[in-house]
């Protein structure tokens, strides 16, 4: 256990030094941020001294080593605009953004799983045929076009709920229906595969034979093996609700990271970007990482094998 | 387990396409069709203006036919944006899809062939591009690096690529391991001549399969970039922007963006269609997503 470990922590830590610099280079060497921040005539002395001032007169690889020893202070810079710490611009957007994941997720998990397993237990029939239309439609939806139509029947037709804002709980249902019709379809796809796959080993059909109760055989036999898979998947998706979150925010007007990119990108503000892109890295690594741990724990296999 | 597949009997080959599978071909051949015939097709330019005609309802709300979907803030004749609006983003996704299809099999080849430190190093990238989901990261470079076109589809072909560098790589050492590549070992063909001729022919049907699967979502991340006028810049224009542009007269004339959002939704829908199909006739096997 204890090499498998060190295995996939020096994984997540490798990952995430290639994340840093990767951000840093390409941010850096795109263009010189004090053109886009200060206006165009500027005396060059004035210009000198906000190089200096945000030390960004330094050769590249030294500037690297510098963010580099800063971020892992946990100090991200200041940001451009505002002129505070980047990571506190970023730390008062974090809450807004984990209510909203965390509601998706939720909603994803009660309404994908159930249905993903109802759709595998009456394979081919009505019911499968029922779940995996809605499904591809929630699958193939952009969330843009579903928020916007959302905002067109909820708020704009019907006025019993608002377009944008934060704060309340009738704020949080068009963005939370929004991002989490996309990963609960997903899920029950990706549900029904993994039953299947279950339902059709030997161990099922003995369980099967030994005339145990439908419920034995799924709570005893089925959910815990295909529970390994979906919990896998459920970790690379935490990614794919971050890149969502981005698009339903700016929509919804909501006050998460992925509005404050959103808005950041749009300003230039180069220390927020990074450290937003970092710690979005930062959390999909983290997440995978205990996954992997998880799944070494409940899988003595997977901890021989390097896991890939 | 091994006498278990072989007494389930092989599944039933379904003597044509489905009927939902042929209608979703139709759209998708003729959707490509109208991209690719817009300048013939189009009544308007995209960018002609009719600034008396603003805002002008489709048919269907009562307009007239001279604009049979109605004009925008501009008095731009709305079908024949949305003719060419189709054309850029197919185009593009098109392109984008080609081209990280070529550089993650690339990679995959690479990492299988030489294994060791180049394959730690390709897997590392794979887990690099893992972390970082793909619209953040295009968010950021492309406000950087501002845009172009050339970035842009660079940008969106990082989308998926380490999926078809993770699938390129286990295909290929499965097939190192196989009999028929020994074979030609013994026999002594040069290594590139085994894998372009040997093994290529071999993994490119479950490839094809992972592109097709991968396309709705590079259609999406191209109109989700443009939505936010990051992506594809005026007078340009592409199913995105114009649903971006019309997000802001939803009140007062809500096909804007209603029309250019469901020709969308129907080209990832008819395509998602057609991958889980082609995925599950050809290769079963494949990841489910």
């Amino acid at each position: 256990m204890i090499p498998f470990l060190a295995a996939r922590l020096l994984r997540a830590a490798l990952t995430l030094l290639i994340c840093v610099a990767l951000a840093f280079f390409v941010l850096r060497l795109s263009g010189d941020p004090l053109m886009a921040l200060l206006p165009g005539e500027i005396p060059p002395d004035l210009m000198e001294e906000y190089r200096v001032r945000w030390g960004l007169d330094a050769p590249l690889p030294e500037q690297f080593i510098r963010y580099l020893a800063a971020v892992l202070r946990g100090d991200f810079g200041l940001s451009l605009v505002s002129g505070r710490p980047a990571l506190a611009v970023v730390a008062e957007r974090i809450g807004p953004t984990l209510t909203l994941g965390g509601v998706v997720l939720a909603l994803a998990i009660l309404i994908g799983i159930p249905a993903g397993t109802l759709a595998a237990l009456r394979r081919n029939g009505p019911t499968d045929r029922l779940v995996m239309s809605a499904a591809i439609f929630g699958y193939a939806m952009p969330n843009f076009f579903l928020g916007l139509l959302l905002i067109l029947l909820f708020s704009l037709q019907l006025r019993i709920l608002p377009s944008s804002g934060y704060g309340s709980f009738a704020h949080l249902v068009l963005p939370a229906l929004t991002l989490g019709t996309a990963t609960g379809a997903k899920l029950a796809r990706f549900t029904r595969t993994s039953m299947l796959d279950v339902l059709g080993q030997p161990h099922v059909k003995t369980a099967r034979g030994k005339r145990l109760t439908q419920i034995m055989v799924m709570s005893r036999h089925v959910l815990p093996n295909a529970a390994i898979p979906i919990i896998t998947f459920l970790g690379f998706e935490v990614g794919l609700i971050i890149g969502g979150a981005v698009v339903t925010e700016t929509v919804f007007g909501w006050p998460g990271i992925g509005q404050l990119l959103v808005a950041s990108v749009a300003r230039r503000d180069l220390a927020v970007v990074q450290a937003i892109v970092l710690i979005i890295a930062a959390a999909v690594v983290t997440v995978n990482l205990s996954v992997d741990i998880a799944y070494g724990w409940i899988d003595p296999r997977m901890r021989l094998s390097n896991g890939r | 387990m091994v006498a278990e597949t072989e007494l389930r009997p092989p599944p039933a080959q379904p003597a044509g396409l489905p009927l939902t599978i042929k209608i979703a071909c139709a759209v998708l051949v003729a959707i490509a069709g109208v991209a690719l015939l817009a300048p013939v097709i189009a009544p308007y330019g995209y960018a002609e203006q009719d600034l008396l005609n603003r805002l002008a309802p489709p048919v269907f709300l009562g307009g007239d036919m001279a604009h049979p979907f109605g004009t925008d803030t501009l008095g731009r004749d709305l079908l024949s944006r949305l003719i060419y609006g189709a054309r850029t983003s197919i185009l593009i996704a098109f392109v984008a899809t080609a081209l990280g299809c070529l550089f993650g099999t690339a990679l995959g080849f690479i990492a299988a062939h030489r294994r060791g430190l180049i394959e730690e190093a390709v897997m590392m990238l794979v887990d690099v591009q893992a972390a970082i989901p793909t619209l953040v990261l295009a968010l950021a470079v492309l406000a950087f690096l501002g845009n172009s076109m050339t970035v842009l589809v660079f940008l969106i072909a990082l989308d998926g690529w380490e999926r078809y560098a993770r699938l390129s790589r286990g295909l290929v050492l499965a097939a190192k391991e196989s009999g028929y590549v020994a074979g030609l070992q013994i026999i002594g063909a040069p290594a590139w001549r085994v894998y372009a001729l040997h093994i290529l022919p071999n993994v490119a049907g479950a490839l094809i399969v992972q592109a097709t699967l991968n396309f709705p979502g590079t259609i999406i991340l191209e109109t989700a970039l443009s939505f936010f006028g990051l992506g594809v810049q005026p007078p340009q224009t592409s199913l995105g922007q114009m649903l971006g542009l019309g997000r802001n007269h939803l009140l007062g004339a809500w096909w804007i963006a209603v029309l250019p959002g469901s020709l969308i939704f129907l080209t990832t829908l008819c395509a998602c269609l057609v991958g889980d199909w082609l995925r599950d006739r050809i290769d079963p096997t494949l990841e489910r997503r």
